[in-house]
């Protein structure tokens, strides 16, 4: 026993060294993540207008996931674009313009749509220090289903081509019902290149999780079952959000995609169960029904 | 072609119609006054009762949304399942519902087995009669209250939720998906236990009873309002009634008001769903017809009762 110990004391060091070593040279990397800052979009509960457009306020956060949102404002060239799933000749996603209201170091946005629409929305912002500039965006892609009788108001005519470098979404990029348990595949690239890079996924009723693209950018993430999102009603959602990190020529490029979750409407359905329910409710009637016709002798039931 | 074989052929075509449509294109709307349930997968149209319980053209929305353009919607909705429901009456029950039509087959499931039927007697079928009127009231109540004072989304929809059509007709789409348990939360495996109870309570009892579920039926209870303003009419000469009772015997909703009526010529009763059987029994010729508009479609005849006599 002694000698065992002993054996394992002369170890000790050697083994802490080998299970440190990935820790340590990740460290700067591990710190970088932390610390940096991103955007998000985030929702608010859309509101029904009395003309039957449906309007979705939206709220720009900029700070880390573990500590208190910070100012936006300390932000330059804050800007928000949104497109409604057209496409330029360019096959490039056409965005115009949408006004950002800030209030209590928070940006607001409202979408409003007349009718049924298939909305992106684009957060772009920047900021330098020590010598470095870091690129901000954010995304978020959802669908309004509004009822309104008159045709939708004239659009602004300009389209704009955002600087967003580094690009995040989530496949498929609309979904009728998101949901969990659903398989999401997380899409990134810098300009327009697809590599690997590391992706944290922020979940307001879960650890953070990390995971990382292959080289063809892509990585597959299946939200998980939530028992606190089950109590609430079929509409009750939360929101996800995928957060990617990278540095090229001296300047690091921070983007972030959220989109909301509702309850998982397949997952927690039983069909055994409920069949052996059915058949038994089903045999006794009829054995209850047999039995009072017997008696009745054909009278009533 | 011989009356019952016409409307076994309308029912199979509309049943086929309604079940399978969409999967050839055809969408006839949101607002169909019959059991064309959303639920089945690829179905032609869709029954009215989920629009008027529902957040998109129905009750579950704030009062104050009602006025506007989002009740303009809503009642364009109700404008068109009332034109439906005026262009064709009750008929919509007895000829086109597909829900309607399963209960036929599997009435004449039980007459092939040689099973003989159930009776209630009135004053116990009177009572039951209500009961639509009730669950009418309710599918109206509930989604206003999910609405307005934050009742539990998840009761959000809550006749679909206990339809028995909601499990069964989708098994003609080839799927059990509503016989699932949903076992998300209490209210939904509550819902979910009682909807299968129900589900199996309808199913034998039209099994013993014919058109059992059409006494409970809300749909039938928001047609009957619009009774008076039908293009189609049951017309009696109450004068040459010689009261035989066929009608009354042969009536699968075991109305009695056709039999009983001696003064009015309009024997249109709230629990009668036009199938029409109490004409095709009548014995007398030309006492009982239906009628759209003045047009007479049909009307009772001896020879005819004879000839069924004959066969049977």
């Amino acid at each position: 026993m002694r000698k065992k110990s002993g054996g394992l004391k002369s170890r000790l060091p050697f083994l802490l060294i080998v299970n440190l070593l990935p820790v340590l040279l990740q460290a700067d990397e591990l710190a970088w993540r932390d610390a940096d800052d991103y955007i998000q979009l985030s929702y608010r509960a859309k509101r029904k207008e009395k003309d039957g457009s449906v309007s979705l306020p939206l709220i720009i956060k900029y700070g880390c996931f573990s500590g208190e949102a910070k100012n936006i404002s300390a932000l330059k060239s804050l800007r928000a674009f949104y497109c409604t799933e057209e496409k330029g000749a360019e096959k490039d996603w056409l965005f115009r313009e949408l006004p950002v209201t800030v209030r209590n170091g928070v940006g607001h946005l409202l979408v409003r749509s007349p009718g049924t629409n298939r909305f992106t929305v684009l957060v772009t912002a920047e900021q330098a220090h020590d010598g470095r500039v870091c690129f901000y965006s954010a995304k978020t892609s959802f669908v309004l289903f509004g009822h309104a009788l008159f045709a939708e108001g004239k659009k602004p005519e300009t389209l704009l081509h955002p600087g967003n470098r580094l690009d995040i979404s989530f496949a498929p990029r609309f979904d009728y019902w998101p949901q969990t348990g659903s398989k999401i595949t997380i899409v990134t690239s810098l300009d327009g290149k697809t590599s690997a890079a590391p992706i944290r996924i922020y979940d307001e009723n879960f650890p953070v999780v990390s995971m990382k693209a292959e080289k063809n950018g892509k990585c597959v993430y299946t939200p998980p079952n939530d028992p606190e999102l089950n109590w609430n009603g079929s509409t009750a959602f939360k929101q996800m959000t995928a957060v990617v990190r990278k540095r090229q020529d001296g300047n690091c490029y921070i983007s972030s995609y959220t989109r909301i979750l509702h309850r998982s409407r397949t997952g927690n359905r039983k069909l055994l169960p409920g069949l052996v329910v059915f058949g038994a409710c089903t045999a006794s009637l009829l054995a209850l029904v047999i039995v009072k016709r017997r008696r009745s002798r054909g009278v009533g039931i | 072609m011989k009356f019952y074989q016409l409307r076994f052929f309308i029912q199979s075509a509309c049943f086929i119609l309604l079940t399978y449509g969409g999967r050839i294109g055809v969408k006839l709307g949101h607002f169909l006054p019959c059991f064309s349930c959303p639920y089945v997968p690829g179905c032609g149209g869709h029954c009215y009762l989920m629009a008027l319980q529902g957040s998109s053209w129905g009750f579950q929305v704030p009062i104050t949304m009602l006025v506007g353009s989002y009740g303009l919607t809503s009642f364009g909705m109700l404008v068109g399942f009332i034109l439906l429901t005026v262009l064709l009456s009750k008929t919509w029950c007895g000829w086109i519902c597909p829900f309607g039509t399963l209960q036929d087959w599997i009435s004449a499931l039980r007459r092939k087995l040689g099973i003989r039927k159930s009776y209630f007697n009135w004053d116990f079928m009177d009572k039951l009669k209500s009961i639509k009127y009730i669950l009418l009231g309710l599918l109206i109540l509930i989604p206003l209250l999910i609405g307005n004072t934050g009742l539990h989304q998840d009761l959000k929809l809550p006749f679909c939720q206990l339809c028995p059509a909601k499990p069964v007709m989708p098994v003609f789409a080839g799927t059990l998906r509503h016989f699932e348990l949903n076992t998300t939360n209490t209210i939904t495996v509550v819902m979910g236990i009682l909807s299968l109870i129900l589900t199996a309570f309808f199913l034998v009892g039209m099994f013993f009873k014919d058109r059992f579920f059409c006494i409970f039926c809300p749909l039938l209870a928001l047609i009957s309002i619009f009774d008076k303003l039908g293009m189609v009419r049951l017309k009696k000469r109450v004068d040459s009634c010689i009261g035989c009772g066929n009608c009354q015997r042969v009536c699968p909703a075991d109305v009695r008001q056709v039999h009983n009526e001696k003064k009015n010529e309009d024997v249109l009763n709230t629990a009668c769903m036009e199938c029409f059987n109490c004409v095709e029994a009548c014995p007398q010729d030309n006492v009982l017809s239906a009628k759209w508009l003045k047009w007479r479609l049909f009307s009772s005849s001896g020879k005819r009762v004879a000839k069924l006599l004959k066969r049977k």
